[in-house]
């Protein structure tokens, strides 16, 4: 808090002019002739600080306008016909926060999940034959069946790589799916999932983490939309709108890389 | 008619802003500085009451409630355009008849816009709850969310600075052209 000097003559003027001075104060001031002209300087400027009022026709013009605007925004009408108020954008971001920290979430879901199931793995595959774990492309081409038969399923128990003689999938699509102990190149039945759209590559990769999480604990595959990938992006994992641009999302043995859907071109990777 | 416009009855919103309008104007112009900002800063103002009405407590006067709304109008306003320059009315005015004496250049309306703005938003923020909303410290410490010790502090020194600068002012203008 500040304190006043009670000695300095501006604030004793000044305070003696509101009306908020005690009787010594005021008897300061009216004994001394220069803080009594201060004073009424005081007077003169609060008098033209006052002054100057516009016209009443532009007050009635502004006082109109803002009655038609809270009109028109305080309606209930207003809020289902009209575009969103202002407020708006802040809810969105409250959305997208929210979804945000769901996918962090199962993001974290997911790497505790494939940690863990990767540790099974590993224990559970040590008396396979090692021929089997150097040849990738072989060991997919015989788990295409499974593939095919059921991948929510495959997920969730970590059988995958169990073996199957159908052979859904061609050698050519198995070929660009090395690494079948990683959920990430199992195809769906031949279907992949539309993840929606992002912007980032991050984003993208967050939305793969979390359908991974999402499908590691569904018991039933989930309703995928129709294929569309070209034949020469075969084995897609899923698919997605990357800033506008239809991706899909396959899996090697590096982790899964984005593919441009038209083209088939690479453009990115990331780990799952 | 609270009651009525607090229900958003327009009639009643109507006469609570008729009833204000020129004191929020006044405000707004001694805060802003200039008119077209004035403007800008009423409209925000008169439109912040009819959206708070429904949730003035009578815990003070209305007044008192309009000029805190308007004042904390203007100062978001004011931190709003702090990024660009704000207009000043042109100092030609100054000039106007009469202007020579002291006290005429103290009432010279256009100049006393100008030494406003020159003081700080604080210590202008209090003067013109003082001077125009005719509050008194208590209700100023409330509206600024201050001790009533820094309101009276705060007015004392405004209006130091700006009768030293309307009288600098006056030196100028009253300078022997060569």
């Amino acid at each position: 808090m500040t304190t006043p000097d009670p000695f300095d003559p501006f604030d004793l003027a000044s305070v003696v002019f509101d009306g908020e001075a005690d009787e010594r104060e005021q008897h300061l001031v009216d004994e001394d002739v220069h803080l009594r002209a201060e004073r009424e300087t005081y007077r003169a400027l609060r008098d033209e600080m006052r002054s100057g009022v516009p016209p009443n026709e532009l007050l009635d013009a502004i006082r109109a306008s803002v009655l038609d605007r809270f009109a028109t925004t305080a309606s209930p009408q207003r809020d289902l016909t009209m575009a969103p108020p202002t407020t708006a954008p802040v809810v969105e971001l409250r959305t997208r926060r929210r979804s945000q920290q769901v996918l962090a979430a199962a993001a974290i879901v997911v790497v505790v999940a494939g940690a863990s199931w990767a540790l099974t793995q590993t224990r559970g595959r040590a008396s396979e034959s090692a021929t089997k774990a150097a040849s990738p492309t072989a060991h997919v081409a015989n788990e295409g069946g499974d593939r095919t038969a059921d991948a929510d399923a495959a997920t969730s128990t970590g059988s995958v790589a169990a073996s199957s003689g159908a052979s859904a999938l061609s050698g050519g699509a198995a070929s660009g799916s090395a690494g079948a102990s990683s959920p990430t190149d199992q195809t769906l039945g031949g279907t992949e999932s539309d993840l929606g759209a992002t912007t980032t590559l991050d984003q993208l990769a967050a939305l793969y983490r979390a359908y991974q999480s999402h499908n590691a604990r569904a018991a039933t595959p989930l309703s995928l939309p129709e294929n569309k990938t070209p034949a020469s992006c075969a084995a897609p994992s899923a698919r997605a709108v990357l800033n506008g641009r239809v991706v899909v999302l396959v899996g090697t043995s590096a982790g899964v890389a984005v593919l441009d859907a038209a083209t088939c071109t690479s453009i990115g990777e990331f780990v799952p | 008619m609270i009651d009525a416009a607090a229900q958003g009855d327009r009639g009643a919103l109507d006469d609570l802003l008729r009833a204000h309008q020129e004191r929020i104007y006044t405000i707004c112009i001694r805060m802003m500085g200039n008119e077209a900002d004035a403007r800008d800063a009423t409209q925000e103002a008169m439109l912040a009451i009819c959206r708070g009405i429904s949730r003035f407590d009578r815990r003070s006067a209305l007044s008192t409630w309009v000029y805190r709304v308007t004042t904390n109008a203007c100062l978001d306003e004011l931190r709003r355009r702090s990024r660009r320059p704000v207009p000043q009315d042109p100092p030609g005015d100054i000039n106007e008849p009469g202007a020579h004496a002291p006290t005429d250049a103290v009432i010279a309306r256009l100049t006393i816009n100008a030494a406003l703005a020159r003081l700080p938003e604080d210590f202008r923020a209090a003067l013109v709850l003082r001077d125009i909303g005719e509050l008194d410290y208590a209700e100023i410490a409330s509206v600024l969310a201050i001790a009533p010790g820094t309101v009276r502090s705060r007015i004392a020194r405004a209006r130091a600075m700006l009768t030293q600068d309307l009288r600098n002012q006056q030196s100028f203008d009253d300078r022997p052209n060569p």
